[in-house]
C-alpha cells in the first residue's frame, strides 16, 4: 500500500522532512475502488485456487482419488443425486430440523435469559444450574433423548433446541444485565412499568449482544443437526453423508459435505441479515451532524 | 393544596404553602467494604413551585444523591422527602450528564418516550414532540439516531425530552458538564430561554458557580461529604437574563462568597 512519501533531505545535522499526499490521498475514489476489487478478488480467488489445485492434484494422480475424488467428480455425483431427488430430500429434512430446533431454542433461551437478567432471585436460583448444564456435551444427552422421544426426527430437533437454548439464555442474561444503569434510570424516572422497561430499554439495549448470539446459534444449529444425523441414521444430510461412506461412494459423500457447508453458510447469513435489522442504530453511525 | 391562605395562620417567611419539594432531615449512607459511609445530610431543603434552584458543592458531596432521592431512584436512609404533585403528569424528569438518551431510539422516539410511557394519545404525542424538537432546534434530525449526532445535539434532545414530559419537577444532573466551553454557553442560554418561557420547578446540580448564578433563582451550597447545606443564596438578577449577568457587580460578590464556602467545605480550593 502506498504510504505518504517521506522526502528526507539531510544537510549535516539539520533535516527537512516533507510529508506529501500518497496515492490514497490524491485519488481516494480510485484507491477505494482498487482496494474493493482486490478484496473481492481475494475472497473469491482463494477458494477457486484451492479447488483448482485439488483438481490438478487429483487429475495427475498426486491425490488418491478413492479418498479424495476430483471436484468435477464430486460435482457430477452431486448433480446426479440431486436429479434423483435424494439430495433435495436430505436438504429439506435437515433444514426443517434446523429451523424448528433453532426457533424453539431461541424463543426459550430469550425468555429464560430475560428472566435471569431481570430477577436476581431467578439468577441466584438458576444460574449455577444453567452453567453446569451448559458444560455438559449435548451430544452425550442424545441417548437420553432417544429414550424419551423414541426414534425419528423429534429427539434430533430437541437436541438442536437445547444446544441453541443454552447459548441464547446465557448470552441474553449477560446482555440484559449489561444494559447501562444510566439508561435504566432514565426510563425509571419517566415512570415505566416492568413491561415498558423490557420493551423500550432492556430488549433494545441488549439487542446488539443478542444478535451476535443469534448468529452463533444459527451456526451451532446446523452443526448439531448434521452431527446428530451422522450418528442416528435417519433423514437429512448427515445421514446421507454417513450412508454414502458405508457403501463407499465418496463422490456423493463429499457432495453431501459441500451442500451441508453451503446450507450452514446460507442459514447463518440469513439469520445475520435478520439480526442486523434488529438493531439498525448500531450500523448508522457513519455521519455526525453538528 | 386545599388550605385557604386567608383562614390559616401566617406561613413562615419562605412560602412553604407552595413548596413542591420538602426535605426533612434527609440523609443517606452507603454500605461500603469498611462499613457504612455517610454520603449526605442530614439536610433540610424546600423548593417552591416554579423555582429554579441550583445546587453546588465539592465532588462527592452527595449532590447527585440528593437528586436521585427526589427522583425516587434512591430511598433516603433517614428523614423524609415530600413532593407535592399538582397535576397528574409524571412526577419528575431528569437530564443526565450522559446516558440520558437511548441510542436505539431516533431523536423523535427519544423525545416522545415519556409521553408514550404515560399513554398519551397519538396526536398529543406527535404535537408535543414536534413542538419541543423545534424549540431546542433538533427538528431537522428527527429521524436520526443519536449515534449520528454531536454531543451538544444529544444534550438538546435530552432537554427536549425532559421538557416534553411536562413533569412536576425537572431534575438536571450536571447536564452540560461533558460539553466544551462554547457549546456549554450556548446551551445554558437555550435553557434560560426555554425555562423563562415555561417556568418549571427545577433542581439543577452543577460544579460551575457561573452556571448556577446565570440560571438559578437560588443557589444552595453544600459542604464536603457528608453533604449539608452551607448556604442558601437568593440570586438577585432580573429576568430575562443574559450575558449581562456576568458583568453585574453583585455577580462577583456572590461568586466570591460561594467560592470561599466551597473552599472551606472541600478544604482544597
Amino acid at each position: 500500500m502506498p504510504d505518504p512519501q517521506h522526502d528526507v533531505a539531510e544537510v549535516r545535522a539539520s533535516r527537512t522532512i516533507t510529508r506529501r499526499p500518497g496515492r490514497a490521498e490524491t485519488d481516494p475514489v480510485g484507491h477505494a475502488r482498487r482496494r474493493n476489487l482486490l478484496r473481492l478478488g481475494l475472497a473469491w480467488g482463494t477458494p477457486v485456487a484451492l479447488l483448482l489445485a485439488w483438481q490438478v492434484a487429483a487429475d495427475t494422480g498426486a491425490l488418491d482419488t478413492r479418498f479424495f475424488p476430483a471436484p468435477t467428480a464430486i460435482w457430477a455425483a452431486g448433480v446426479e443425486s440431486a436429479s434423483e431427488g435424494v439430495l433435495g430430500a436430505a436438504v429439506m429434512a435437515t433444514l426443517v430440523k434446523v429451523v424448528i430446533g433453532f426457533g424453539v431454542g431461541v424463543l426459550g433461551g430469550l425468555a429464560v435469559g430475560v428472566l435471569l437478567g431481570t430477577s436476581w432471585i431467578a439468577r441466584a436460583a438458576l444460574e449455577p444450574v444453567m452453567i453446569g448444564l451448559y458444560t455438559v456435551p449435548k451430544l452425550a444427552l442424545f441417548p437420553v433423548l432417544l429414550l424419551i422421544f423414541g426414534l425419528g426426527d423429534r429427539p434430533q430437533v430437541v437436541l438442536v433446541a437445547i444446544s441453541v437454548f443454552f447459548v441464547m439464555a446465557i448470552s441474553t442474561t449477560a446482555a440484559v444485565r449489561g444494559v447501562s444503569a444510566g439508561h435504566r434510570e432514565a426510563a425509571q424516572v419517566c415512570g415505566v412499568s416492568r413491561v415498558q422497561m423490557l420493551r423500550h430499554v432492556l430488549l433494545p439495549g441488549a439487542m446488539p449482544a443478542i444478535s451476535t448470539a443469534l448468529r452463533l446459534s444459527a451456526g451451532i444449529a446446523v452443526l448439531v443437526v448434521v452431527a446428530v444425523e451422522l450418528v442416528s441414521a435417519g433423514t437429512g444430510l448427515g445421514s446421507l453423508i454417513f450412508t454414502r461412506w458405508q457403501i463407499f461412494d465418496p463422490e456423493t459423500m463429499y457432495a453431501g459435505v459441500v451442500v451441508a457447508g453451503a446450507l450452514g453458510v446460507t442459514f447463518t447469513g440469513l439469520v445475520s441479515a435478520g439480526a442486523r435489522r434488529l438493531c439498525p442504530w448500531a450500523h448508522d453511525a457513519g455521519l455526525v451532524i453538528r | 393544596m386545599g388550605d385557604d391562605p386567608m383562614t390559616t395562620t401566617a406561613p413562615p417567611a419562605v412560602a412553604l404553602d407552595d413548596a413542591v419539594v420538602t426535605l426533612h432531615e434527609v440523609s443517606r449512607t452507603f454500605a461500603a467494604r469498611q462499613g457504612l459511609v455517610e454520603a449526605m445530610g442530614p439536610l433540610d431543603l424546600t423548593v417552591g413551585r416554579g423555582e429554579f434552584v441550583a445546587i453546588v458543592g465539592p465532588s462527592g458531596c452527595g449532590k447527585s444523591t440528593l437528586l436521585r432521592i427526589v427522583a425516587g431512584l434512591l430511598a433516603p436512609s433517614a428523614g423524609c422527602a415530600e413532593i407535592q404533585a399538582r397535576h397528574d403528569g409524571p412526577l419528575v424528569s431528569m437530564v443526565f450528564q450522559d446516558y440520558g438518551i437511548f441510542p436505539w431510539k431516533t431523536v423523535r422516539e427519544n423525545v416522545a418516550f415519556p409521553l408514550r410511557v404515560g399513554r398519551r394519545s397519538r396526536t398529543e404525542v406527535r404535537a408535543t414532540t414536534d413542538r419541543w424538537m423545534a424549540t431546542v432546534g433538533v427538528e431537522a434530525f428527527a429521524d436520526a439516531y443519536p449515534a449520528a449526532l454531536s454531543g451538544g445535539m444529544r444534550q438538546r434532545v435530552a432537554l427536549a425530552r425532559a421538557f416534553a414530559a411536562d413533569p412536576e419537577i425537572l431534575l438536571m444532573d450536571e447536564p452540560f458538564a461533558a460539553l466544551d466551553a462554547q457549546l456549554r454557553m450556548v446551551l445554558q442560554h437555550e435553557l434560560l430561554r426555554v425555562w423563562e418561557e415555561s417556568r418549571r420547578t427545577v433542581l439543577f446540580v452543577t460544579h460551575s458557580i457561573d452556571e448556577a448564578l446565570l440560571l438559578a433563582d437560588r443557589v444552595v451550597v453544600m459542604s464536603a461529604r457528608p453533604g449539608r447545606v452551607l448556604d442558601d443564596i437568593a440570586v438577585p438578577f432580573d429576568r430575562p437574563r443574559g450575558e449581562g449577568v456576568r458583568a453585574d457587580a453583585r455577580h462577583a460578590q456572590l461568586h466570591r462568597r460561594i467560592w470561599d464556602q466551597l473552599g472551606q467545605g472541600a478544604g482544597d480550593a
